[in-house]
C-alpha cells in the first residue's frame, strides 16, 4: 500500500497540496469510499499477491476470516480516506473563500501597477497564509486532516501484516485460527521459516512480492504441498482437543515428537481425572506425569531464543509453569461452558463429567492461589543458587546505594561481583537446563496473596489500571482472553498510584531489556528488588511484546509504595522555562497520562525528557487533574532554566602548534558552518580532520558570535601533529637525501670556504644601499701599497660564475638550520640527532661524502655545542653547589670547634657529614659530566690525535691558544697527581669528606697556574696550565663560527660565577670581605645613577621632537622675513614693479614650506603613534627633514642675501644679524644631520644601557657575592657609559650635546673608571 | 691581532702615486686562518662601475701585509661574501 501517513506534520498550503495529490495517486483498483464485499477484497489480494491461487470459494469459505478481516479494515480506511477527502474539500472551499477574499483586497490596492508578477504572487501567498493561520474553522479543519491521517496510517499497517499473515496462512494451507494456534504454540514464525528452510524456499518466501521472479514463484508454489504436510504434522500434534491433551502436551518432553497419538476425544475418562488430582500437589516439580500411559504427546515446543532464554530464566522460571496452569483453566472453563450448553449432555455420566471438570478447574484455582515458589537444585551451583547469589548481591547493592550513593567504590564492588555472577549464569545457562529446572522443581511455598502474586498467577486488575496505562492498553485488554490462550511470557509493571502511577519492574526485567541500572530508582516491592524505566525505557517494554523472537505479555499492578504521602491530593510537576518565555513543559508521563500526543523534540529538564505544550494542553491537563479522583491531582509549575542547559553547544578547532597554527577540525563542524570540506584529513585525537584556512576560521567565530539557539562556543585546542604523523625515527640515509633531494651536488661543493666574521662599513652599507653604483671586481690590478702593502690584486670580476655551487651550499645550509623555504626538505630535530648520532666520533662509518660532510659537519659542530652549552649549565650548578656547601662546612667545623664533647656534638658531627655527602655528589656529578663533554667535544682516539696535532704544529685558532711556551713542570705534575690520586681514591672508598677537599685542593691547582692573556689568537693560555671550570668554554669562546653560543651574558656569568667560587672561598679564604661589600654597594649606587640618567635621557625625547618641530617652523618664518627683508633691498625698497612679482613668489614658497613641515611633522607623528617608528628614530627623521628644510631655505634664499649683502654695503649700518648665521648656515650643511645623528645616538646608547643593565644586575644577583663578579659588572655598566661619552664626543657639533656629554662623562666615565681602578688596585 | 675599524683608510701605490682607500667589509676565514679585506679607491672604471679591491692578509703577522687571493676557493668564498653584504643591505 502506498505510505501516506509518513507526511511531516507540516500544515502548510503547498504540503497540505501535495498530500491532496498524493492521496489521490494511490490505487487500490477499487472505489475508493466504498465499502468492499469479500469478493472485491479477494480480487484486490489476488491482484497484490499473484502467488495467492485457487478457487475463489476455498478463500470464501477456508480464508473467510482472513477476507473479513481485511476487508473490515479496508472498509474502515476507505472510510477514513472519505473522511479526510471531505475534510480537504471543505479545506479547499475555506481556502478559496480566503483567497477570493484577498484578492478583492488587493485589487483595491491596484498592485498590478507596482508588482512584479513574482512580487504580486509572494505578497498574495503570504498574506494567504497569515490569514489562514488565524483562522479557527481553517485550522481545525486542518487538524482534523491530521488526526485522520495518522489514524490511516495505522490502518495501512495493519492490513499489512494481516495480508502478510494471510499469505504464511495460505502458504501452510492452514486457517486463520489454526495459524494463530500455531504461532502461539510455536512462540515464532521461526518453526514455519525452518520448514521453508527445509524446503529450499524460505529466502524465496520472505522475498517481497513483487521482487519473486517467475520461476521461484514457480518454486513456492510446487513446495507448497509439502510445506502444508509438514505443517499438518505439528497442528496435529499440537491440537488440543482435551484438558488431557493439553496436560500432556504441556508436560511431556520426549523427544519422539513423530511417534505421536492421533487427537483425542474431549471426552476425560474418571480414571483419568483421578489421576490428575492425585496429583495435582506435585504438578509443577515432579518428573512430568504420564497421564495418557504409553501414548504421549510427544511435541516439544521449539526452543525459544537464547536470549530470551538468558534473559527470562531468572524472572520467571517459575510462571511459566503458572502460565501452563493458567492455559489449562481457560480451556478448562472453555470445556465448561460448551458442556453447560449442549442440551443432550444431561447423562449422570455426562453430569460427573462436568462436576469433574468442574472440580479439576477449582483445584487448579487452588493450586495457582499457592503463589511463588522457590526452586532449588539439589546438586552443584546451578543456575538457580546463582540467581539467588545474584538476587542477594542486588539487595545488598540496594542497601549501599542508600547507604553510600551510587557512584560510590562500595557500589562499584559490588557491580563488579554482579557482572561476574551475571556472566557465569550466562554462560551456564541453555533451554535444556531451563526445562529441567522446571520440571524438577517441587518446593512450593506458601505465601500470603498478595499483589505480586497476583501479578504473577496473571490475575490483572483493570479495574484499577493507571488511567495512562489503561489508555494505552485498551486495545490489547480486548484482546487479553486471547491472548491468555499462549504461552507468552509475563513482565508485571507495578504502577504506583501514589506517584502518578509511576512504572516499576523487577530487576530481572531490567537486567533483561537494558542490563544498566545506574542512576536509577531503586524500591522493594514485595520484597523484589524493582527499579523504575524511563519513559523511553517503559515505551520499549511496551511497544516490543508483539516481538518475532519472544513475544511476551504485559501485566499492570497497581501499588502503594509510599502510604506516608498518599494524602489523598497528588502533584503534578510541570515546568515554566523563565529563559524561554514561560514556555510550559511536561514529562512525557504526564502527557501520556493525559493522553497528549507530543509535537516537538523532547529536551532534558531535570533528568527527564520534556515537551514543550501549548496553552490549550496545559488547560486540558489543569482540567483534567481537577476532575480526577482518586487520587486527587494538583498541578504545580516549578520555574526552571533551559537555555544554559540545553541551548549551548562547543565547538573545538585544533590548532596545530607544530605546524605554523594551522588549524584543523572536524568535518561535522564544517557541516554545521555550510563550509565544504577539501584536502585529505589529518587524524587528530583519533578523529579525521581537516584544514581550516584562517577566512574559514573567521566565518566559524563570526556566526558562533552571533549564534543564539543554540549558543556555539568555539575552541581552540592545541594539538601537535606530526608527532603522530612521525613516530618512527628517520634512518640516517633518510635525512641525508633530505638534505641533498634535487640539488646538483659537485665534488669540491663541500669544500667551499666559509667566510665569518664579516664587518662591513656603514658607508659601504649606505652605498649599497642607495644603489648608486655598480661594482666592477675586476680581476687583476699590479699594484703596490705604501707602507708594506704589496701585491694588490683585484679579485675575480665573474662574480655570478660559481652561482650553482653557491646557491647548493646555500640551500644546504638553510635545510641544515630548517630555514629552507622547501620546508619538506628543512631538518627537523629528530633528523639532526640522527646525524649526530651518526656522525659523533663515527666518521669512518659515515659516507665520506666529501662533497657534503664539510657542511653538515658544522652545522653538526654548533648542535654539539649546544648540547655543550647544556652540560655547562649542569656543571655550573653543581660547582656552585660544592661552593655553598663548603661555606657551609666551614661554618660547621668552626661550630665543632667550639663545642664540648658531647652527645649535641655527636649531632653537629652527623650535619657535617651530610653536608660533606651532598658537596661529594656534586663533585662526582661535575666530573661525570664533564665527561660526558670531552665525549661530545673531542671523541675518540681521531679526536684526540686531532687536538695534539692541532696544538703541536699550532695548526688553528685551538692550536696556537694551547700551546705552551714555557718548559714542562714537573714539580707542578707532582702536585697534580696527588690532588688526582686522592680524588680517585676517595672516590673508591666512596670518602666523601676526602673526595671534597681533593677536588677543591686540585681545582685550585689548577687555577692557580692558568694564565690566560689576550694574544692575536684571542685569548690564549700563558700559563703552566690551561684551567676552565666549564668544558672548554674557553676553547671555542674566540671561534669566529661559535663564538655567540658561548657569549651570553649567563654562560659567561657562570663561568666567572664558578672561577670567582673559587678564589673567593677557597684560594682568597674570606680576605676582603669589606672590600667586596663596599665594592658591591658602590657598583649599586653606579647602576642606580646609570638607570637615573636614562631615564633622563628618554624624558627628553618628546621635548626633542618639539624642538625640532619648532626649530622647522622657525627657519620656515625666519626665512619669510629674511626673505622679505632680501626682497625690498633688492628692490632698493621701492614697493610695486619687481617687489611684487618676488614678494608673491617668497609667499608661495614660504606656504609651500610651511605645508611640507606640516606633512612631514604628521608623518612621522602618525609613524610614532602608530608603533612604526620608535622615538629615537623620530628623532632621527625629524632632524633629517629639519636639515633639508635649513637646505632649501639657504638654497632658495642665496640670490636674496646677496641682494641683501650689497644693499648694506651701499647703506651704511650692520646686517650682521641675517648675514652672519646665513653665512654660518651655508658653512655648516650637515650641521642640523649632525645634530639629529648626535640625540639620536644619545638616545639609542640610552635604550640599550636601559635594557643591559637590568639584566645584567640580575645575572650578577645571581652570583656568589664575591670581588671578582662585582668588578665585572662595574666594568660592563661603565663600557656602556663610556659609549655614551664616546658617541657624543663624535657627534659633539652642538652645545646642548656638548653639555649633556661633559655631565654624563663627569657623572659616569672618569668617576667610574676612577673607582673601578681604585678597586682593581686594592685587590690586586 | 690586525683589525680594522669603522672610516679607516688604507693607502696603496697606483700608478706611482700614493692613493688612499676607503676600507669596505673584512672577513675572516677558518679554513685558510687568514682575514680578508675589502676596500675602494672610488676610482670608475670605463664601464661605469666603481672598483673594489679584496686582498688577504695574516692576522697573525705583525706586520701588515696584504696578499694577493689567487686560489680558486678563496675566491668564490670572496663572491659569497659580496653576495651576502649585497642581499644583507637591500
Amino acid at each position: 500500500m502506498s505510505d501516506i501517513s509518513n507526511n511531516k506534520n507540516d500544515n502548510s498550503i503547498e504540503n497540505i497540496k501535495d498530500y491532496l495529490e498524493r492521496i489521490k495517486r494511490i490505487n487500490l483498483k477499487m472505489n475508493y469510499y466504498d465499502d468492499k464485499s469479500n469478493a472485491d477484497i479477494l480480487g484486490y489480494l489476488r491482484l497484490a499477491y499473484p502467488s495467492i491461487t485457487g478457487d475463489d470459494s476455498i478463500f470464501l469459505n477456508k480464508y473467510s476470516d482472513y477476507i473479513e478481516e481485511i476487508k473490515k479494515k479496508y472498509n474502515r480506511y476507505s472510510r477514513i480516506r472519505k473522511e479526510i477527502s471531505d475534510n480537504i474539500e471543505m479545506y479547499n472551499q475555506e481556502y478559496s473563500k480566503y483567497e477570493e477574499l484577498l484578492s478583492e483586497e488587493t485589487k483595491e490596492l491596484n498592485l498590478d501597477a507596482l508588482l512584479s508578477d513574482e512580487e504580486r504572487k509572494s505578497i498574495h501567498e503570504y498574506y494567504l497564509n497569515k490569514m489562514i493561520s488565524v483562522n479557527s474553522n481553517i485550522n481545525k479543519i486542518q487538524e482534523k486532516i491530521e488526526t485522520l491521517r495518522k489514524e490511516i496510517g495505522e490502518i495501512e499497517k495493519q492490513i499489512n501484516q494481516e495480508e502478510k499473515e494471510f499469505e504464511y496462512a495460505f502458504m501452510m494451507g492452514i486457517t486463520k485460527n489454526e495459524y494463530e494456534d500455531i504461532m502461539k504454540t510455536l512462540k515464532s514464525k521461526d518453526v514455519i521459516e525452518d520448514i521453508l528452510d527445509s524446503k529450499g524456499v524460505k529466502d524465496i518466501f520472505l522475498k517481497d512480492i513483487k521482487d519473486r521472479t517467475p520461476d521461484e514463484k514457480e518454486k513456492l508454489a510446487t513446495a507448497r504441498n509439502s510445506i502444508r504436510d509438514e505443517v499438518a504434522k505439528i497442528i496435529a500434534n499440537s491440537n488440543k482437543k482435551s484438558a488431557l491433551d493439553t496436560i500432556q502436551f504441556l508436560y511431556n518432553i520426549s523427544d519422539k515428537s513423530e511417534q505421536k497419538e492421533p487427537p483425542k476425544s474431549v471426552n476425560i475418562s474418571e480414571k483419568d481425572l483421578n489421576n490428575i488430582t492425585t496429583n495435582l500437589d506435585s504438578l509443577y516439580a515432579n518428573e512430568p506425569l504420564k497421564i495418557t500411559g504409553e501414548n504421549k504427546n510427544n511435541y516439544r515446543p521449539h526452543p525459544a531464543p537464547k536470549d530470551m532464554i538468558d534473559n527470562n530464566n531468572q524472572e520467571n522460571n517459575n510462571e511459566r509453569t503458572i502460565d501452563g496452569l493458567r492455559k489449562v483453566i481457560i480451556d478448562l472453563d472453555k470445556l465448561i461452558e460448551s458442556h453447560q450448553g449442549d442440551v443432550n449432555a444431561q447423562t449422570l455420566a455426562d453430569n460427573t463429567y462436568f462436576d469433574e471438570l468442574v472440580k479439576l478447574k477449582d483445584k487448579l484455582d487452588n493450586l495457582l492461589n499457592k503463589p511463588k515458589q522457590t526452586i532449588v537444585e539439589n546438586n552443584d551451583i546451578t543456575q538457580i543458587q546463582l540467581s539467588n547469589k545474584y538476587d542477594n548481591l542486588a539487595d545488598e547493592r540496594f542497601e549501599l546505594v542508600k547507604k553510600y550513593g551510587e557512584n560510590s567504590k562500595e557500589v562499584a564492588d559490588i557491580d563488579k561481583k554482579l557482572r561476574e555472577i551475571s556472566s557465569k549464569m550466562q554462560s551456564k545457562q541453555n533451554p535444556s537446563q531451563e526445562k529441567e529446572i522446571i520440571a524438577k522443581s517441587n518446593n512450593l511455598v506458601t505465601q500470603n496473596k498478595n499483589t505480586d502474586v497476583l501479578a504473577n498467577i496473571g490475575i490483572n486488575k483493570f479495574s484499577s489500571l493507571p488511567e495512562h496505562v489503561e489508555k494505552r492498553e485498551k486495545k490489547e485488554s480486548k484482546n487479553l482472553n486471547k491472548e491468555l490462550k499462549g504461552l507468552k511470557d509475563k513482565i508485571t509493571i507495578y504502577c504506583d498510584v501514589n506517584n502518578g502511577n509511576k512504572p516499576y519492574i523487577r530487576k530481572a526485567v531490567f537486567d533483561r531489556f537494558f542490563g544498566k541500572y545506574e542512576n536509577i530508582e531503586a524500591v522493594r516491592i514485595n520484597g523484589a528488588l524493582c527499579y523504575s524505566p524511563t519513559q523511553k525505557e517503559f515505551n520499549y517494554i511496551k511497544n516490543n511484546k508483539d516481538n518475532d523472537y519472544s513475544p511476551y505479555d504485559i501485566e499492570y499492578v497497581d501499588i502503594n509504595l509510599n502510604k506516608k504521602i498518599d494524602s489523598g491530593i497528588k502533584e503534578i510537576t510541570l515546568y515554566r522555562a523563565v529563559d524561554d518565555n514561560n514556555q510550559i513543559y511536561a514529562t512525557e508521563k504526564i502527557l501520556n497520562m493525559y493522553g497528549i500526543t507530543p509535537t516537538e523534540e523532547s529536551i532534558d529538564i531535570k533528568g527527564e525528557p520534556c515537551h514543550k505544550i501549548t496553552p490549550e494542553e496545559d488547560e486540558i491537563i489543569n482540567k483534567k487533574a481537577t476532575e480526577q479522583e482518586n487520587p486527587k491531582m494538583e498541578v504545580k509549575y516549578e520555574d526552571v532554566k533551559i537555555k544554559d542547559k540545553v541551548n549551548e553547544e562547543n565547538v573545538v578547532i585544533y590548532k596545530a602548534v607544530d605546524d605554523n597554527d594551522q588549524l584543523y577540525t572536524t568535518k561535522e563542524v564544517f557541516d554545521k558552518f555550510g563550509i565544504p570540506v577539501a584536502g585529505t584529513p589529518t587524524e587528530i585525537l583519533g578523529k579525521p580532520c581537516y584544514k581550516l584556512s584562517p577566512e574559514q576560521d573567521k566565518i566559524i567565530k563570526d556566526k558562533a558570535k552571533d549564534s543564539k539557539d543554540p549558543i556555539i562556543h568555539v575552541i581552540y585546542k592545541p594539538v601537535k601533529i606530526k608527532k603522530q604523523e612521525q613516530t618512527v625515527e628517520p634512518h640516517y640515509q633518510e635525512v641525508i637525501r633530505k638534505i641533498t633531494k634535487d640539488l646538483d651536488i659537485k665534488k669540491k661543493d663541500g669544500k667551499r670556504y666559509r667566510a665569518s666574521n664579516i664587518k662591513v662599513w656603514q658607508t659601504f652599507k649606505d652605498e649599497l644601499k642607495s644603489g648608486n653604483y655598480i661594482y666592477n671586481v675586476v680581476h687583476f690590478v699590479p699594484a703596490v701599497v705604501k707602507a708594506g702593502m704589496n701585491f694588490i690584486r683585484k679579485i675575480a670580476a665573474e662574480i655570478m660564475l660559481k652561482k650553482r655551487g653557491r646557491e647548493v651550499t646555500k640551500e644546504m645550509n638553510a635545510r641544515l638550520n630548517g630555514k629552507s623555504e622547501n620546508k619538506e626538505y628543512n631538518l627537523t630535530e629528530a633528523d639532526l640527532e640522527v646525524l649526530w648520532q651518526h656522525y659523533k666520533g663515527r666518521n669512518l662509518r659515515a659516507d665520506m661524502n666529501n662533497q657534503i660532510n664539510p657542511i653538515i659537519i658544522q652545522r653538526l659542530r654548533e648542535y654539539g655545542l649546544q648540547k655543550v652549552n647544556k652540560i655547562n649549565e649542569e656543571i655550573k650548578t653543581n660547582y656552585l653547589a660544592v661552593i655553598a656547601a663548603s661555606d657551609e662546612i666551614d661554618k660547621q667545623k668552626a661550630k665543632l670547634e667550639k663545642m664540648p664533647e658531647g652527645k649535641a656534638k655527636e649531632i653537629e658531627k652527623e650535619k657535617l657529614k651530610s653536608l660533606y655527602k651532598v658537596a661529594a655528589k656534586s663533585v662526582r656529578l661535575i666530573e661525570d659530566k664533564r665527561k660526558e663533554a670531552d665525549d661530545l667535544l673531542s671523541n675518540g682516539v681521531h679526536g684526540i690525535e686531532e687536538d695534539f696535532k692541532a696544538v703541536e704544529s699550532k695548526m688553528n685558532y685551538i692550536g696556537l691558544r694551547f700551546s705552551k711556551q714555557n718548559d714542562f713542570d714537573n714539580e707542578l705534575q707532582d702536585m697534580l697527581a696527588a690532588a688526582g690520586k686522592r680524588i680517585n681514591t676517595a672516590k673508591a672508598k666512596e670518602n666523601d669528606k676526602e673526595l671534597f677537599e681533593a677536588f677543591i685542593d686540585y681545582e685550585k691547582i689548577y687555577y692557580e697556574n692558568t694564565e690566560v692573556k689576550g694574544s692575536i689568537a684571542g685569548r690564549r693560555s700563558t700559563g703552566k696550565k690551561w684551567y676552565s671550570p666549564l668544558a672548554e668554554m674557553m676553547d671555542y669562546r674566540d671561534d669566529p663560527f661559535i663564538r655567540d653560543l658561548f657569549t651570553t651574558v649567563a654562560t659567561v656569568s657562570a663561568a666567572i660565577s664558578i672561577a670567582n667560587g673559587i678564589i673567593t672561598h677557597c684560594v682568597k679564604e674570606n680576605q676582603l670581605q669589606q672590600d667586596i661589600d663596599a665594592t658591591n654597594k658602590a657598583n649599586l649606587q653606579y647602576h642606580n645613577s646609570v638607570q637615573k640618567e636614562v631615564q633622563n635621557i628618554q624624558g627628553q625625547r618628546q621635548a626633542e621632537i618639539e624642538g625640532i618641530q619648532a626649530q622647522m617652523y622657525k627657519d620656515v618664518r625666519d626665512g619669510f622675513n629674511t626673505g622679505e627683508r632680501g626682497i625690498l633691498d633688492k628692490s632698493n625698497w621701492e614697493f610695486g614693479g619687481s617687489y611684487n612679482a618676488d614678494d608673491a613668489i617668497l609667499h608661495s614658497e614660504a606656504d609651500n614650506l610651511i605645508s611640507s613641515v606640516q606633512n612631514q611633522s604628521n608623518t612621522i607623528i602618525s609613524q610614532l603613534h602608530s608603533g612604526t617608528i620608535s622615538q629615537s628614530q623620530a628623532v632621527e627623521m625629524f632632524a633629517q627633514a629639519e636639515s633639508n628644510l635649513s637646505t632649501t631655505i639657504n638654497n632658495a634664499l642665496q640670490p636674496l642675501f646677496q641682494a641683501s649683502k650689497s644693499y648694506a654695503q651701499g647703506h651704511q649700518f650692520a646686517y650682521d644679524a641675517t648675514l652672519v648665521p646665513t653665512e654660518w648656515f651655508a658653512n655648516h650643511p650637515n650641521a642640523f644631520v649632525d645634530f639629529g645623528n648626535a640625540i639620536t645616538a644619545v638616545n639609542q646608547s640610552a635604550d640599550t644601557l636601559s635594557l643591559l643593565s637590568p639584566s645584567l644586575m640580575q645575572t650578577i644577583g645571581s652570583l656568589p657575592s664575591d670581588l671578582a663578579t662585582t668588578i665585572a659588572a662595574g666594568i660592563s655598566s661603565l663600557a656602556l657609559v663610556r659609549n655614551i661619552h664616546s658617541t657624543m664626543k663624535n657627534k659633539n657639533n652642538g652645545k646642548n650635546i656638548d653639555h649633556r656629554n661633559d655631565e654624563l662623562g663627569q657623572m659616569f666615565g672618569e668617576k667610574i673608571v676612577g673607582e673601578i681602578q681604585e678597586e682593581n688596585k686594592k685587590h690586586k | 691581532m690586525k683589525t680594522f675599524k669603522e672610516n679607516q683608510k688604507i693607502t696603496i701605490e697606483k700608478n706611482g702615486k700614493e692613493v688612499e682607500c676607503d676600507v669596505l667589509f673584512t672577513f675572516d676565514s677558518e679554513d685558510t686562518l687568514k682575514s680578508y679585506i675589502g676596500y675602494t679607491d672610488n676610482t670608475i672604471a670605463s664601464n661605469g662601475r666603481k672598483n673594489i679591491y679584496v686582498s688577504a692578509y695574516n692576522p697573525f703577522n705583525p706586520e701588515d701585509v696584504l696578499e694577493d687571493i689567487t686560489d680558486e676557493k678563496e675566491l668564490e668564498m670572496v663572491n659569497d661574501v659580496l653576495v651576502q653584504i649585497d642581499e644583507e643591505s637591500i
